[in-house]
């Protein structure tokens, strides 16, 4: 198998949809991740004095956090009356945010949110936090879930009206930027940010190798040469898998020792390079690897079904769709990428950790099974070389007669 | 070592592609002969496992048709319609086909594949892409292939098919020295690569077996009725539609035929002896119900 591995490695190597794949991550790396956007997230905050970028009339001298129970129920009360004076809420509808016209029980919903919410700004020293969180994840359920009020979507921002404000936010970002630098979560922080970006590639791009993979033996015209021959089906569909799930890791892999070595470098951490390897290979490892090689078994799996690779491309695009959004917080067992679109908020990474090694260790398992599938299915079709009559004999009758003639 | 064929079937919905064959092969070149659509190609697809018949039974050498795996190692396969990853080189295509059939050894593979592209005179094209070989090269690659795993059985499929004359002459050679010890089942329309190389024959029409024996033998059955006759031109073109003609050779102002008929068709007419195309013409044409 190991012979045949390296010989799927090689045609792999040759494949010029393999290129496009390389240069789409490496795409996707460059635009998404490796930005000015990302180091300034990254990096300290600035310590230039605070400027009024909103006008003269509602200045706004950037936003910050809630930072007690107060605030946060105070944000939470505004965001909520805003839905009810509308009449809608936000829902996520196939990876897209879309308006929607709340009835008369969702009102009622919102209502009784609202004064449970007053209920806390009034006694807000008997509540913490995570009270006021819950008051919101109670009314996404009400309202079906999938709202903008479920966990990590919304951050409740608050804004900053005068100079002084912004000096204090800026000095507490800081003594967040420093106490984030002391507890070593910098660099793994950046890894999840770098994860979550590739992981928009990394849910979509491998399927347009492994659909057509099994299918080529076919379009080259070569199914019956290797049908026929004694290799087991362990041995064939495995090594195609195992050589193009292989091949595209070493690609993340790479991208993530680039993306080690640049946040190292425009960040300035000297001497923090193998902290930042250890980081970024492995979140690559724990949380890209499982969407790549679901997305190649998926592919093989769906094109031995189908007998069409354009079939499982399309259900890959939706459950990519499916997939995408919430930017955080999301991680049920139809979710094939882990989005956690923050290079902070360790506290919240932390929660969902468990949740997040569910998914992962669930998508491994998949892939192994969707491989078994895929390998069941081509050892099926093996023996059966009129498999295309014997599946539309209903409708093709005709022709099923005249490829009978022919034979 | 014998092939051994019970009451194979195999229908596709109601069309019946092989119906009710039997037969025994025992080792040497075996021919198969018989028109489109006459099942030669499905019975040459259940041996290699790629269909499953719908009744009766097969066995390679007392291993069982079922037994696929045992079956796959035993069988060499040229398909029809051979071809392999454009991209590949001579010596890619049968190192990898090589390794699908079970030879791990590198060494062992290396030495088998240098002999056999030897064999078929491709050695020169071993690092030629396979998209750019003609067709004549790729049939040779092709039965270079099926045999690469020196299988106990190898089944091809037309493999004279766009051979040159001395190249189908060198074939016929390699299928000689190959079938020692071993059954070669050689399907084909060619009736000489037949008559050439194998001692034995099976004619199969409308999936229905019917002549198996010696070859030599099939002559047997038209025997009496291949007719040769000389004829001015202007008699060919009236006289033609007769009798089914074989063969029309002009010669000088005349024509020399070979026609096939139950009696004497004209006063000038001489007997002959038949040919191996001459008997499988008069097979085919009896079956059609033709006289």
């Amino acid at each position: 198998m190991k012979e045949l591995i390296g010989k799927e490695l090689r045609m792999t190597l040759r494949s010029l949809v393999f290129y496009l794949f390389v240069v789409v991550s490496c795409f996707f790396y460059f635009t998404q991740y490796a930005t000015s956007e990302t180091w300034s997230e990254l990096g300290p905050p600035s310590s230039a004095a605070p400027q009024n970028i909103g006008s003269a009339e509602h200045p706004l001298y950037g936003w910050r956090a809630p930072a007690n129970v107060e605030e946060l129920a105070g944000r939470m009360r505004q965001e909520m009356g805003w839905n009810l004076q509308s009449g809608t809420v936000q829902k996520i509808r196939i990876g897209f945010l879309v308006d929607k016209r709340l009835s008369e029980k969702e009102k009622q919903a919102f209502a009784a949110a609202v004064s449970r919410l007053e209920e806390i700004i009034r006694e807000a020293d008997k509540y913490t936090m995570e009270d006021v969180y819950q008051v919101s994840a109670k009314l996404n359920r009400q309202l079906g879930g999938n709202t903008q009020y479920r966990s990590g979507l919304e951050s409740y921002e608050m804004n900053l009206t005068t100079p002084e404000e912004g000096l204090a936010a800026q000095k507490l970002n800081l003594a967040a930027y420093e106490k984030k630098v002391s507890a070593g979560e910098l660099l793994p922080g950046a890894a999840r940010y770098f994860c979550d970006y590739l992981a928009l590639s990394a849910g979509v791009f491998p399927v347009f190798l492994s659909a057509f993979l099994l299918l080529r033996d076919r379009s080259s015209r070569m199914s019956e040469l290797i049908y026929s021959r004694s290799v087991s089906r362990r041995a064939y569909v495995g090594s195609k898998f195992i050589a193009l799930g292989a091949i595209l890791s070493v690609v993340y892999l790479l991208l993530a020792v680039l993306g080690a070595w640049q946040t190292v470098s425009v960040l300035e951490l000297e001497g923090q390079l193998g902290e930042a390897l250890v980081a970024f290979l492995g979140y690559t490892a724990w949380w890209l690897l499982p969407t790549v090689w679901t997305s190649v078994a998926f592919g093989m799996f769906g094109s031995m079904l189908f007998r069409r690779g354009i079939v499982p491309i399309a259900l890959q695009l939706i459950w990519w769709f499916v997939s995408v959004l919430p930017l955080m917080g999301s991680y049920g067992l139809f979710k094939l990428l882990i989005r956690f679109n923050s290079p902070n908020d360790y506290a919240l990474y932390r929660d969902w950790m468990d949740e997040i090694a569910l998914n992962r260790s669930f998508y491994l398992v998949l892939a192994v099974l969707l491989a078994a599938g895929a390998a069941w299915l081509w050892e099926r079709d093996r023996s059966r070389a009129d498999a295309g009559a014997v599946v539309r004999r209903p409708r093709r009758a005709k022709k099923t007669s005249a490829r009978a003639e022919a034979l | 070592m014998e092939l051994e064929i019970e009451h194979l079937t195999k229908s596709y919905g109601a069309k019946t592609a092989l119906n009710g064959i039997s037969l025994r092969i025992g080792e040497g070149i075996h021919g198969l002969l018989g028109p489109n659509g006459a099942g030669k190609t499905t019975l040459m697809r259940l041996l290699a496992t790629l269909l499953e018949p719908s009744s009766g039974t097969a066995a390679i050498g007392g291993v069982p048709l079922r037994d696929k795996a045992q079956i796959r190692r035993m069988v060499g396969y040229l398909p029809q319609e051979f071809a392999v990853y454009p991209g590949m080189s001579v010596l890619e295509a049968m190192d990898y086909l090589a390794l699908l059939s079970g030879m791990r050894n590198r060494a062992e593979r290396r030495r088998r594949i240098d002999a056999l592209l030897e064999q078929v005179n491709l050695t020169e094209q071993r690092r030629t892409k396979v998209k750019a070989l003609s067709g004549g090269m790729k049939r040779r690659l092709g039965v270079a292939q099926a045999m690469v795993h020196e299988p106990q059985l190898l089944i091809v499929d037309e493999p004279t098919a766009g051979l040159d004359p001395e190249e189908r002459i060198r074939f016929r050679q390699l299928l000689n020295r190959f079938s020692e010890g071993r059954i070669v089942l050689l399907s084909t329309h060619v009736v000489e690569d037949v008559e050439s190389t194998c001692e034995q024959m099976t004619v199969l029409h409308r999936g229905e077996l019917r002549y198996h024996g010696r070859t030599g033998e099939l002559t047997a059955a038209a025997a009496g009725r291949i007719w040769t006759a000389e004829m001015e031109r202007g008699q060919w073109e009236r006289e033609r539609e007769r009798f089914p003609v074989l063969s029309a050779v002009p010669e000088g102002a005349g024509m020399r035929i070979r026609i096939l008929a139950d009696e004497q068709p004209y006063a000038g007419a001489q007997p002959a002896v038949p040919t191996i195309e001459d008997a499988y013409l008069y097979l085919m044409r009896k079956e059609a119900g033709v006289r």
